[in-house]
């Protein structure tokens, strides 16, 4: 029995942390559902007023020591929880399902509230959120569209490289304002901490969204995210077993022209700029693929009139003389099937809990593997997780929670991913080889394969290491007063490998070319380290208390500081050999091809703190919270801002009028305002002056040359000293209603809110007389205005439980003072005065010109004066553009705003049910309101012949049979692709988009059947789907989620679908 | 565990403590004390003479280059140059007609060049008013000197651009009234940079005293050629406008600064006998690498006075300077290759040597040595960077490995550049030859220049000291200028100094601004950029593309015609972000 072996390694790990218990008074019981009578395997039994708790077992049984007397609570998520008193040695404990816990408490800052008496607006996320997912690498990924009031999106699909961002509520700042980030209480500097994390540790994630974030003060601007990780829970060993093994399917991506659909599109692209086929090298070339398909022709040695080897001549005007091709291959190949395939990824999750009264632990062991789509090259994220938690209770009063977690998260991507000349750069015409004949690296020209690039180009290696060493104390110092302390640690190393290999390239026969790329001198091998220890200290005093039986008081008051240090290296040897072994030593050219660079910093936050909550009856309620933050950013004299939020609520459904309706179970209103800061854009030093030194690191340095080598040179940084800029200050408005119905099957809550930036930093540009960039100054104003509801319906009918909800987010912001800032561009524009943030301006489409007479009058009546770009050889074909402000002229003015490039909806709908043994459940997610356009030459169709052509304009192109077509004439002329294609309501694309982000379908086996093996006591199986089809109206292939700016770099990732089969298991 | 035993007490005190160490924590302000641990602070900095060398090194990156002198950028606003030969009657960029040479520059938005250069006043003026402080001013009145030499240097570039600009002579900060001040006159600012070089001048080391570990660093020789180039420039700017004393006054001061240069000793032309009339060719990509026939290296060069330096191996320039310069897209014009002398020291209109231009090579054919070893005459053999000298012995093996042989100059217009590019084996962008901010030729020519603006002539014997001395380098048999020659061929002294200066310092960043101050521009600037003499000479057969580009009268293929030079031109108009920022700068007049 090889598991056995197995599991008995972790007991005896365990050994040590787990205590035995076995006196007298023990208690015997079952716990079931009062419905069904089915047992409820998981509930919670405790002694009230102890710590002394234990969980029941597969078959709802329990055992506990207890005395007549006492009274034990039983609870379960989804239950009520219930008191009996303890009257024998064995009780029937019968839990009523409740679809709402009415204790249920959410985390919030320093500290936990009930649910039922929050004012804030407050979404909290359940360990439920991140099963089924397959493998997760990102908690966020598993939130997409989950979390009312936030955007979540990322930046790729790469492995390891995904950039998850979530935006709460809109934007907060042209500087940026994530999220702060709070594990088990403790402040995480950095939100990539989430890339690292398993999300299979998560118990639960709050996300405060309004005033409520003012506790967290300076850095809350952006809302704040708590997440509190899974604890052990006494009783008998459990340990459970999460797997799961899923295939990565390509989804959207686009898709290349074929050989014969480019070379006819050179032909009549070239043919349309008036070349005649008898002395034209494009034209010539599309007719040689048509001609030749599937052949390679050789030996071909540019320029100086030759021939190609069946005596045809290469006519005179190659573009490019300076880099000689030596042969043609014309492959009808599918140059995305070429670089990109099916991938694989897994996850692996051990736990193990248990304890006694005074002690309980849980240990967690994960591994995720996230694997690549890139047919070729090193490219793969591995994650590596442990994590301990201990709870022990040093008696009734003083308890202290311990934390020790390592997150290991490992991305190994190919060096020469992006770039001009990387693997995602436009790549080759159609017809290119991946690898010579004889498996070599394949360039034309100066075109490398980029195949080649990712195989034998090297590795780019990033190893995060992050640990959390993390003390809570508690201590109950009377019944109203009680003392909570936090000391947390969080070292963290990243090192970095890098490796830049040159490559000798070959020609389809092999034949070794000149070139190698990169050259053996610039081809390099760097390493860095960084750390960053973070250590962080706050204790608070709670002290709660009921007045007159009606006036519920809590009262919170503490204090924080917090430090990091930072420590960065780095170290480059260039001048690698072929084939060079990674190492810093290995470079073959002299002292100047070594070079390092260091740099250290600190900074330290220091914050006192405090809350007052009261409520009267638990009807109205009213919460105030306050922070004066300190930090070392800024001068001693101005160094604490404070930050404030109050809220109230009112619960209607207390009211007497409401009683005796059946309608509402729980009705409330809330209100809140609130003052948070942002920290973006602020330096660690602004406030003193700073010197650069400079020194020449290679031959390419600008230092001079003085004496016998490059100068060391001592000068001021650019930028002024700042003494009087602050954190900006958002103030927070917002109000919302939450509500159940309908013996509870229906909940739902409904938010709007307004954020105001009115010291938003910014740039402020003095006469250049100056000298100097001077220091940002606290001088803007964004506003953003945001509205989110959801809403759940959960029932049961008969043996079938499901449920159906929805939520929906929308924001839209406007920057209503930007130092008045309003030059327009077409194209996106980041920040315009009076505009909504990355707006995208363009001109109006006016139709296609048809005919000579409308040429004449179009370029008689605009081509004057104009500002977009009419060339000079406009044709019937191309496009006209309206003239808006009807001035007789096209110019800047004309432009008209097409959207934004920031969704602004974004929502989500989910069903579900489960019957016996079965679960299902499914969720869609969407974006509605976002304008995408890629400014980008490689979306213009033979803009640039040398390069692969997306296929999107394929036979939608304007000819003379064709006047209907979406798009114009083709052209290889780049001043009429640039006038077509320029950014108009023709060319920018609709980036909604609906997708089915998850479906899952699981088994619980027969629990009869499953403990016949003696070692699982559960088992589900099941089978999930993410991104498994998609609704969108992109024209040119790619994921509507992708960012609009894809160029030549790992954003062109082809996004995938996601099969999962895994499996559950306790024993 | 089981046995774990915990005292009360013992936890009331850990939890005390834990508590008031918080408390401490908190009370103490000082916690949030926290200065940089690895940047330098300026409190912390500037307290050796040697803080003060690395501080007056970082001005060095201020010197013009190869970019300045013949690249230009005019559509993008952060890539200006200029003092570039693009903008000048000298060169036609092929395809990208320059707005600042045809007169259709409007005004900009932003202007990097008046940015830049104020940027790096506030940098010198940084340093300076550091040193004001310093205990032992002795100890760095050379980077001082460097200091001042450089901020002249940089408001000489915004004189010659803008004509008067705001005197910013100390470092400012956001609430400085200075920034809001109307400019300072053409006079004072011009006043300001002569007594910035004056002041700098006499803590500058000689030549012969710089060792060779500072080797680059301003000389006296270099602040004095500096100050004869500032002299001459606004003098001569001010005798075409009329002022009459303040030119005498300023010319004056140009050719005692030149003749200071001279008589120092300090420098001497290049013109070693091994590479005979060709001197001056390879003296531009001179390296310590074989760049030359007669193998000599940069050690052997005292003509570059202040020199921008590279080399391959320690910093290269880092641009693509022979790809770019090697028969590329920009051409000379024909004007300036009449400019050439023929070898009897006669222009073209005059001399009997002159073979006209029936042949493609015809008017390569007696003239000026410089002229053949600029251009890349028609049916020669030339070697650049990239197919480069083998041996240098112009043999089988050299020949074989030419990148032009019997070069057919069929394409541009017709007249292609070879000076700046490399013959020896080197990779784009790797060459090492050095710039020469101030070379010895010019301040010889300053020196002609200023004698003669200052008297209305001037003597052989001051000819001999300057003007002959350069145009003999080249062309050893040339009958040298003088009052007899020019009287007895009806030439024009003005014109022979100026036609010397615009051969020798061509591609060197020289021609637009020397035009400017000759007030010359608005008669040369409007004339149409030409090419070769197409009509009835040899390129009607050899290029017959040619045949549908524009011509003029004498059957040369027009390039650029329609251009026009107004009175505002002599100076660039300031950005209108400036004019916004700041109401009281006055724009350029007629801007």
């Amino acid at each position: 029995m090889k598991r056995k072996k197995t599991l008995l390694v972790f007991f005896l790990f365990l050994a040590t942390c787990i205590t035995a218990f076995a006196q007298s008074g023990q208690v015997t019981g079952k716990v079931a559902d009062a419905v069904t009578n089915e047992v409820i395997p998981g509930a919670t039994i405790k002694i009230k007023g102890t710590s002394v708790g234990t969980v029941t077992d597969i078959k709802g049984n329990f055992k506990i020591n207890a005395a007549d007397g006492q009274v034990l609570v039983a609870s379960f998520i989804g239950y009520e929880p219930i008191e009996i008193p303890v009257t024998g040695l064995f009780v029937t404990i019968k839990l009523k399902e409740n679809s709402k816990d009415l204790n249920e408490v959410v985390v919030v800052g320093y500290g936990t509230q009930k649910k039922a008496t929050l004012t804030g607006a407050i979404t909290t996320i359940d360990a439920k959120a991140f099963q089924n997912k397959g493998t997760v690498t990102n908690p966020l990924e598993a939130l997409e569209g989950q979390v009312p009031g936030a955007i979540i999106s990322r930046t790729s699909s790469a492995p390891g490289q995904e950039g998850w961002s979530i935006q709460i509520r809109g934007a907060t700042s042209t500087n940026g304002a994530t999220p702060l980030l709070v594990i088990d209480g403790a402040i995480v500097p950095d939100n990539n901490a989430l890339n690292a994390i398993n999300p299979n540790d998560i118990a639960s994630m709050s996300f405060l969204k309004d005033g409520a974030a003012a506790i967290y003060g300076a850095r809350a601007a952006g809302g704040v995210i708590l997440i509190t990780t899974k604890r052990g829970v006494s009783g008998k060993t459990v340990v459970t077993y999460d797997g799961s093994f899923s295939k990565k399917i390509i989804g959207n991506e686009q898709q290349q022209m074929t050989l014969q659909q480019y070379a006819n599109g050179l032909i009549q692209a070239r043919e349309n700029d008036g070349y005649l086929p008898a002395n034209d090298y494009l034209i010539h070339l599309g007719e040689l693929m048509l001609k030749y398909q599937g052949q390679v022709i050789s030996g071909i040695n540019f320029p100086s009139g030759q021939f190609f080897q069946d005596g045809t001549p290469i006519p005179a005007g190659n573009p490019d003389p300076s880099f000689p091709v030596s042969d043609y291959t014309f492959f009808n190949n599918n140059y995305q099937n070429q670089l990109f395939k099916n991938g694989v990824s897994t996850q692996q999750s051990f736990g193990i809990t248990g304890g006694t009264n005074k002690s309980t632990y849980r240990l967690s062991l994960g591994y995720a593997y996230d694997g690549s789509l890139l047919r070729y090259g090193d490219d793969y994220n591995n994650r590596y997780n442990i994590r301990f938690s201990d709870d022990y209770a040093f008696s009734d009063k003083v308890k202290l929670q311990s934390n020790i977690a390592l997150d290991k998260d490992n991305v190994t991507v190919p060096t020469m991913e992006s770039g001009t000349t990387g693997i995602f750069s436009y790549g080759f015409q159609p017809g290119s080889p991946a690898f010579a004949q004889n498996g070599s690296d394949y360039a034309w020209g100066a075109n490398y394969s980029p195949e080649g690039l990712a195989r034998d180009g090297g590795d780019n290696n990033t190893y995060t290491t992050r640990w959390t060493i993390n003390e809570n104390l508690n201590w109950q110092i009377t019944d109203h007063l009680s003392f909570n302390t936090t000391l947390g640690y969080n070292p963290t190393t990243i090192t970095n490998n890098t490796q830049e290999k040159s490559i000798q390239w070959y020609d389809y026969s092999g034949t070794i070319l000149g070139v190698q790329y990169p050259t053996p001198t610039n081809a390099y091998y760097s390493e860095s380290n960084t750390t960053d220890n973070y250590y962080n200290a706050n204790a608070y005093l709670t002290y709660k208390n009921t007045f007159n039986k009606h006036n519920n008081v809590t009262l919170t008051g503490g204090s924080q500081y917090e430090r990091d240090e930072y420590n960065m290296f780095s170290a480059t040897t260039t001048d690698q050999s072929l084939n060079a072994i990674p190492g810093l030593s290995n470079g073959v050219g002299d002292a100047t091809t070594h070079s390092n660079s260091g740099y250290a910093s600190h900074y330290a936050f220091q914050s006192i703190f405090g809350r007052l909550n009261y409520d009267y009856d638990g009807k109205y309620l009213l919460e105030a919270q306050v922070r004066d933050d300190g930090s070392s950013k800024f001068i001693a004299a101005d160094r604490y801002k404070p930050f404030w939020g109050v809220s109230g609520g009112w619960l209607i459904t207390q009211e007497s009028f409401m009683q005796g309706q059946h309608l509402f179970d729980e009705l409330k209103l809330r209100g809140s305002y609130g003052t948070a800061g942002n920290q973006g854009n602020i330096g660690l030093y602004d406030y003193l002056q700073l010197l650069s030194l400079s020194y020449g690191t290679s031959v390419t340095s600008s230092n001079p040359y003085l004496g016998t080598g490059q100068a060391v040179t001592l000068g001021p940084t650019s930028t002024l000293v700042s003494l009087n800029r602050t954190w900006e200050k958002v103030e927070t408005y917002n109000l919302g209603l939450d509500f159940e119905m309908i013996n509870h099957h229906l909940t739902g809550s409904v938010d709007i809110s307004e954020k105001n930036n009115t010291n938003m930093l910014l740039p402020v540009i003095y006469p250049a007389t100056l000298g100097a960039t001077a220091p940002y100054q606290n001088v803007g104003y964004l506003r953003t205005k945001a509205a989110e509801g959801q809403l759940t319906w959960t029932g049961k009918i008969g043996n079938i439980g499901y449920h159906i909800g929805g939520n929906i987010t929308y924001n839209t912001d406007n920057v209503i003072s930007y130092q008045g800032a309003t030059v327009i561009a077409s194209g996106i524009n980041t920040v315009i005065q009076g505009q909504p943030l990355n707006s995208v301006y363009g001109y109006e489409y006016a139709g296609r010109i048809q005919n000579k007479t409308e040429l004449t009058n179009y370029l008689q009546e605009y081509s004057t004066g104009n500002t977009i770009g009419i060339p000079a050889n406009l044709r019937v074909g191309d496009n006209m553009f309206k003239d808006v402000n009807g001035d007789g002229k096209l110019n800047n003015s004309d432009l008209v705003n097409l959207g934004t490039e920031d969704p602004r909806i974004s929502y989500s709908f989910n069903f579900g049910f489960t019957y016996k043994g079965f679960d299902f459940s499914t969720i869609f997610q969407g974006v509605g309101k976002r304008t995408i356009f890629r400014n980008d030459p490689a979306n213009i169709p033979f803009n640039n012949w040398y390069w692969s052509q997306n296929n999107f304009t394929v036979g939608k192109t304007w000819t003379p049979t064709n006047t209907g077509a979406y798009y114009p004439e083709l052209s290889n002329t780049s001043t009429i692709n640039n006038y077509n294609y320029q950014a108009s309501s023709l060319t920018v694309q609709n980036g909604e988009y609906l997708r089915c982000k998850n479906i899952v379908l699981g088994y619980t086996l027969p629990s009869k059947f499953i403990q016949r093996s003696k070692v699982i006591n559960r088992m589900r199986v099941y089978l999930s789907g993410n991104d498994l089809f998609t609704f969108d109206k992109i024209r040119d292939g790619f994921d509507p989620e992708a960012p609009s700016n894809l160029k030549n770099s790992y954003t062109q990732y082809p996004f995938y679908r996601l099969v999962t089969a895994g499996v559950n298991l306790t024993f | 565990m089981k046995n774990f035993k915990y005292s009360p007490n013992k936890t009331v005190n850990t939890i005390l403590c834990l508590t008031g160490l918080l408390l401490i924590t908190f009370g103490c302000k000082k916690a949030l004390n926290l200065n940089p641990i690895s940047e330098l602070t300026d409190a912390a900095e500037w307290q050796t003479p040697n803080d003060f060398k690395l501080g007056a090194n970082a001005f060095y990156t201020y010197e013009r280059t190869f970019k300045n002198a013949w690249f230009d950028y005019p559509t993008d606003p952060s890539n200006q140059e200029p003092h570039s030969d693009c903008r000048s009657d000298l060169m036609v960029v092929i395809g990208n007609l320059n707005p600042f040479s045809n007169g259709k520059n409007t005004v900009p938005q932003t202007d990097a060049t008046y940015s830049g250069d104020y940027s790096h006043i506030h940098n010198i003026n940084f340093m300076l008013n550091k040193a004001a402080s310093y205990s032992n001013p002795a100890s760095i009145k050379q980077y001082v000197a460097e200091a001042k030499f450089f901020r002249a240097y940089t408001y000489f570039d915004l004189l010659q651009v803008y004509g008067g600009v705001p005197l910013i002579t100390t470092t400012l900060t956001t609430t400085s009234p200075e920034l809001y001040l109307p400019q300072n006159t053409r006079d004072q600012i011009a006043d300001f940079i002569i007594s910035d070089l004056n002041a700098a001048i006499p803590d500058l080391p000689l030549q012969s005293n710089i060792a060779a570990t500072d080797l680059g660093r301003v000389s006296q020789g270099a602040a004095q050629g500096f100050l004869s180039r500032v002299a001459l420039y606004e003098g001569t700017w001010q005798e075409f406008r009329g002022n009459t004393a303040r030119a005498t006054q300023l010319l004056t001061i140009a050719q005692a600064a030149a003749n200071s240069v001279i008589t120092s000793a300090q420098y001497s032309l290049f013109e070693p006998a091994a590479l005979g009339d060709s001197a001056q060719k390879y003296m531009f990509i001179l390296e310590n690498q074989k760049s030359n026939p007669a193998n000599i290296v940069k050690a052997s060069n005292n003509e570059y006075i202040l020199a921008n330096r590279y080399d391959q191996t320690v910093r290269q320039i880092n641009l693509n300077v022979s790809h770019v310069a090697f028969a590329n897209a920009f051409s000379p014009t024909r004007k300036f290759a009449n400019l050439y002398l023929c070898a009897d020291g006669l222009p073209i209109t005059q001399s009997p040597l002159f073979q006209g231009y029936v042949k493609m090579n015809s008017e390569f054919i007696n003239r000026d040595n410089r002229m053949k070893y600029t251009f890349m005459p028609a049916g020669g053999n030339y070697w650049s960077n990239a197919k480069y000298r083998i041996d240098w012995n112009g043999d089988a093996a050299d020949l074989a490995h030419a990148a032009y042989l019997n070069f057919q100059p069929t394409f541009n217009n017709g007249y292609q550049n070879q000076k700046w590019a490399s013959e020896r084996n080197v990779p784009d962008d790797q060459e090492g030859y050095d710039y020469p901010v101030i070379r010895y030729a010019e301040i010889l020519l300053n020196y002609a220049e200023a004698t003669f603006e200052l008297n209305g002539s001037i003597n052989d014997a001051d000819l001999d000291k300057s003007l002959n001395p350069v145009r003999l380098r080249a062309n050893p048999t040339m009958p040298k200028l003088s009052n007899a020659f020019v009287a007895a061929n009806g030439l024009d002294m003005r014109t022979e100094i100026r036609r010397e200066r615009t051969i020798e310092l061509y591609l060197e960043g020289f021609r637009i601004d020397d035009l400017k101050r000759w007030k010359t521009a608005e008669t040369e600037m409007p004339m149409n950029l030409t090419g070769i003499q197409w009509a009835g000479t040899q390129f009607q057969t050899t290029w017959p593309g040619a045949g549908s580009l524009p011509k003029d009268a004498t059957g040369s293929i027009i390039m650029e015609s329609g251009r026009t030079w107004a009175q505002k031109d002599y100076l660039l108009p300031f950005p209108v972000q400036q004019l916004q920022l700041n109401p009281k700068l006055a724009q350029n007049s007629g801007w």
